[in-house]
């Protein structure tokens, strides 16, 4: 398993998927550090690393992380079916649910390195621009929330791996994170948003609450409940891509 | 002991049966040529031996022993299809995912390897920029990584050169000779399998027409005497009158008789004196490919 894992590491590491997806999350900091620093400007005020980070949480948990986390899973799940491998690592033997297990700890490290990079550019561009308020417990306050929202978008991704592993091509699971993507903007304002499980980066992985977009109390629905929805979700989408890859003829 | 058999090996797709009752049989040390058109089941025939695709009803003994693919993988060594790599990676880093992936640490094999498929000046070029013989002579040392007992070789010789062949019947011929290896080998360059196996099952639309070792298929297939004269249509009458034979007349005013029971010798005597002129006499012996096109009744087009 760790051999497979390692294996599974140097493909990713010697792709340019990392590379790419490491600019994309740096977009993040990047864009926000720009309207921060139009913010100082215009108001004459500075800007706090509490709510530059917090500004950079949410557009990663709003904006770009379903779409570049889902582009990063596909990549790693669809792999060895554009490579035609599949078949030949199955004959090793691997067998298909370490390979499975294998990839979703890719995916989970991958992730993580990725908010890292999101979370170390907005602390490098915070010193950098001298923004108030960076202490060692600010800093360690942004960080849990950067690793809430890595936490919460780790069951996201497996509808991803499902559609991925049933389409066997790109197209359709980062069509299926655009429409993720388009409905989130839908709800974003409606009283159900906690029905809605790709709400849980924002709901749980920000400490901007719902008030921000809705009249205070209207929410239907908790945080709490968002993730149960979630669970639920993710852990059906998990048992069908397992049964799926027991059972199907993969090559 | 058998390297391989299988017993009523049968596949379905949906209602659509693919492999038909298939009982094969390989010897250890053997090459063993698999034949038959694109859709004949080949493919589908190996994907099962190996694992890949479930089996319908059936039985596959792998050594001797009921499949168990956890076990006999390990001493089996594959190319399905297509030979596929990460392109992104060199032909060295490719091997060095599956020498670890075999629970190897020896890089030694590598280097072996790549000297084997005479690879080893590309060792550090990414496989995307491989030719296709290239990727087959890869696929092979490849399969070959954890020094497998049988190989299971689909097309292994697609997309080669003349070189490429040459190289990859000599390798596969050494392996045999230097190491004992069983193998089956399906390929649609027919003369090439001719070259190589020990021999030969004949699939038609998932189902076994022959099998059959290359000594008795060299004695069955059929040879024909081919005659070049300048006055055919008086040949066939003399042929006829003084021999009973029924020569026929080709396509470039030749004659051919199925009938090689007769001496040449006579034959061309008796032509001159009637007045014939021979240019070319010779006796043929009926191609693989002839003979696999009258076993599947000329829809073999392509293996």
């Amino acid at each position: 398993m760790l051999t497979l894992l390692r294996v599974e590491m140097m493909k990713v590491r010697k792709s340019a998927i990392l590379k790419l997806c490491a600019v994309g999350a740096l977009c993040a900091p990047l864009l926000n550090w720009v309207i921060a620093l139009n913010m100082q400007q215009q108001q004459g005020t500075s800007v706090t690393f509490t709510f530059y980070m917090e500004q950079s949480n949410l557009f990663i948990a709003m904006i770009i992380g379903t779409l570049l986390y889902g582009l990063f899973t596909t990549y790693v799940f669809e792999r060895e079916f554009s490579e035609d491998m599949m078949k030949h690592l199955l004959t090793v033997p691997v067998t298909r649910m370490h390979l499975f297990i294998s990839k979703l700890m890719v995916v989970a490290l991958g992730l993580m390195a990725l908010t890292l990079t999101a979370f170390l550019g907005g602390l490098l561009l915070s010193v950098v621009s001298g923004f108030s308020g960076i202490t060692v417990n600010t800093v360690l306050q942004a960080g849990l929330q950067y690793v809430k929202a890595w936490a919460v978008f780790l069951p996201l991704m497996l509808p991803v791996v499902l559609i991925t592993v049933v389409f066997r091509n790109f197209v359709a699971p980062i069509a299926f994170s655009i429409i993720a993507e388009i409905i989130l903007f839908v709800v974003m304002q409606s009283q159900y948003i906690a029905l809605y499980p790709w709400a849980a980066p924002i709901l749980t992985g920000t400490n901007i609450l719902t008030d921000a977009f809705l009249e205070p109390g209207t929410m239907v629905g908790t945080p709490s409940i968002n993730l149960v929805i979630l669970a639920g979700f993710s852990l059906t989408t998990l048992l069908l891509s397992v049964v799926y890859m027991k059972t199907q003829d993969l090559t | 002991m058998k390297a391989l058999t299988t017993e009523s090996l049968t596949k379905k797709y949906g209602k659509k049966e693919v492999v038909r009752s298939l009982n094969l049989q390989l010897e250890e040390g053997e090459i063993y040529g698999f034949l038959g058109n694109n859709g004949a089941g080949k493919t589908t025939t190996m994907k099962m031996i190996v694992g890949l695709t479930p089996v319908t009803s059936g039985q596959i003994h792998l050594f001797g022993e009921p499949q168990c693919i956890s076990q006999h993988l390990k001493k089996v060594g594959t190319t399905i299809e297509a030979p596929g790599f990460y392109g992104n990676l060199t032909a060295e880093e490719n091997l060095w995912v599956f020498m670890r992936l075999h629970g190897l640490s020896n890089t030694s094999k590598i280097d072996e390897l790549l000297q084997m498929g005479g690879l080893n000046e590309v060792r550090h070029q990414k496989v995307n920029t491989f030719s296709m013989g290239m990727k087959q002579r890869l696929a092979i040392v490849r399969a070959l990584m954890h020094d497998p007992e049988l190989l299971i070789l689909d097309e292994p010789i697609n997309g080669l050169d003349p070189n490429g062949i040459l190289e990859t019947r000599e390798l596969l011929l050494r392996l045999k000779a230097e190491r004992g290896v069983t193998m089956m080998i399906s390929s649609h360059i027919l003369p090439e399998v001719e070259q190589l196996v020990d021999r030969i099952g004949i699939v038609h639309q998932g189902a076994l027409l022959e099998e059959t070792d290359m000594a008795t298929f060299r004695k069955k297939r059929l040879k024909r005497l081919e005659i070049q004269v300048d006055q055919p249509d008086e040949a066939v009458r003399i042929l006829q009158e003084k021999w009973g034979i029924n020569a026929r007349q080709n396509q470039r005013g030749g004659l051919f008789i199925n009938d090689v029971t007769h001496p040449s010798a006579r034959i061309n005597q008796s032509l001159v004196e009637s007045g014939i002129g021979v240019s070319r006499l010779w006796q043929q012996e009926q191609s693989m490919e002839d003979y696999f096109m009258s076993l599947t009744n000329g829809r073999g087009r392509a293996c």
